[in-house]
């Protein structure tokens, strides 16, 4: 079975919130627009001829800035151009918006949510801002909330920024803690000026690994130590950016239509396939200028070929090596990366 | 830790249950997209 993830940005980069470190920031647009009706139906239709089971991340910006009438129809299209092919969803969003209404649909058409929190609220409310300064912390919650009111749980994602990484024990509490929440994925901030320093980062890992494997609760899931774990049983990682060419299976829709390799290049010319009101999806998908910057993606540091942990690592996230100067150069985190691998792989050696 | 790996080891012999008798075909999902294409 063929699997292929369209990363849809039915905004583009429109959002509500101003986050500091917002890798759209540089790229947001004055004017708002929203996918056309056309872009929508001929997204989906395309992009389910290329796989058998086509997972559709909804993304932004804030993606529920297009409405509960853009989701509708979208689901709409998705069962009328099916043809046989399994469709799952998912959208990431603030949850600043979530409502009633908007729980009600996401549970009805069993679209999984997953939302950022960076932390206790004094953490996260220093970079998680409305445009008006106002921190997104209680919202947030009370859309992951009133997510659980209908029977579903939200993912979570936290970005490791240079001051919530001081604090892993007071995040392990909140989260895990307080909030209840059965586990999280970490996005490391490679933005500039944002970026926690090395150090820092791999004490937060080491003593939330710690925190983690003293609680012993199967039930509590910290995605970045499990797709090492994974990789130390002979698996793959789960993750993209701990899987070498992970890429591959993305591409993105933006707003106007415009395909990239990932959400992460909107705008970027390096990451441009074309265009979907131009070209068929299947023969953009299929021309050497796409398998051209594919390739380009997924080419590492030489270095890394060698490295006792390439399987483990992938090379990481083709954007985050880009924007540190090539995508052939060394992951800007590669010394963390390592360190951490080898920490992890001393302290679960005895359970596998 | 013990229970937290032995959940992850269900998880992934469940997975390898799962490719070897109900999916066939499977490629890995990350796999290159031409080569799945042929």
């Amino acid at each position: 079975m063929k699997k292929r993830t369209i990363i849809m940005m039915p905004v583009g980069a429109d959002c509500n919130l101003r986050c500091d470190y917002c890798y759209h920031n540089n790229i947001r647009e004055q004017e708002s627009v929203l996918m056309t009706d056309e872009i929508l139906e001929k997204g989906v239709k395309d992009s389910l001829k290329l796989a058998d089971k086509i997972v559709y991340i909804w993304h932004g910006g804030e993606p529920m800035l297009a409405g509960l009438d853009f989701y509708e129809e979208a689901i709409r299209y998705q069962k009328k151009h099916a043809n046989g092919r399994h469709i799952e969803n998912h959208i990431q969003t603030n949850a600043t918006l979530i409502d009633d209404d908007w729980a009600k649909f996401f549970s009805k058409n069993s679209i999984r949510v997953s939302t950022s929190l960076d932390g206790p609220i004094w953490l996260h409310d220093l970079h998680r801002k409305y445009v008006s300064g106002k921190g997104s912390f209680e919202k947030t919650v009370k859309g992951v909330e009133k997510m659980k009111d209908f029977g579903q749980s939200v993912g979570i994602i936290i970005t490791l920024n240079c001051e919530n990484v001081k604090y892993p024990i007071q995040i392990y509490e909140e989260l895990i803690k307080r909030e209840k929440i059965n586990g999280f994925e970490i996005n490391n901030c490679t933005e500039l000026g944002f970026a926690p320093s090395n150090e820092d980062l791999l004490n937060f890992y080491k003593t939330l690994f710690m925190l983690w494997s003293k609680d012993g609760n199967p039930s509590i899931h910290i995605r970045i130590f499990e797709n090492v774990i994974r990789n130390l049983l002979g698996k793959k990682a789960n993750d993209c950016h701990f899987r070498y060419k992970g890429c591959r299976q993305f591409l993105s829709i933006d707003d106007i239509g415009n395909i990239y390799t990932c959400s992460r290049f909107v705008k970027r010319d390096v990451a441009y396939l074309g265009n979907i009101l131009e070209k068929n999806l299947v023969d953009i998908m299929g021309q050497k200028h796409t398998e051209d910057i594919y390739e380009r993606c997924s080419s590492i540091a030489k270095e890394c070929l060698d490295c006792e942990w390439l399987e483990a690592c992938g090379g990481g996230c083709s954007y985050q090596r880009w924007q540190a100067g090539g995508f052939d150069v060394k992951h800007p985190l590669c010394e963390v990366r390592k360190k951490l691998f080898s920490f992890i792989a001393n302290e679960v050696k005895p359970f596998l | 830790m013990e229970a937290i790996i032995e959940r992850i080891k269900k998880e992934v012999e469940e997975e390898i249950e799962l490719e070897e008798t109900e999916i066939l075909g499977w490629k890995d999902d990350y796999c290159d997209w031409h080569d799945c294409q042929a």
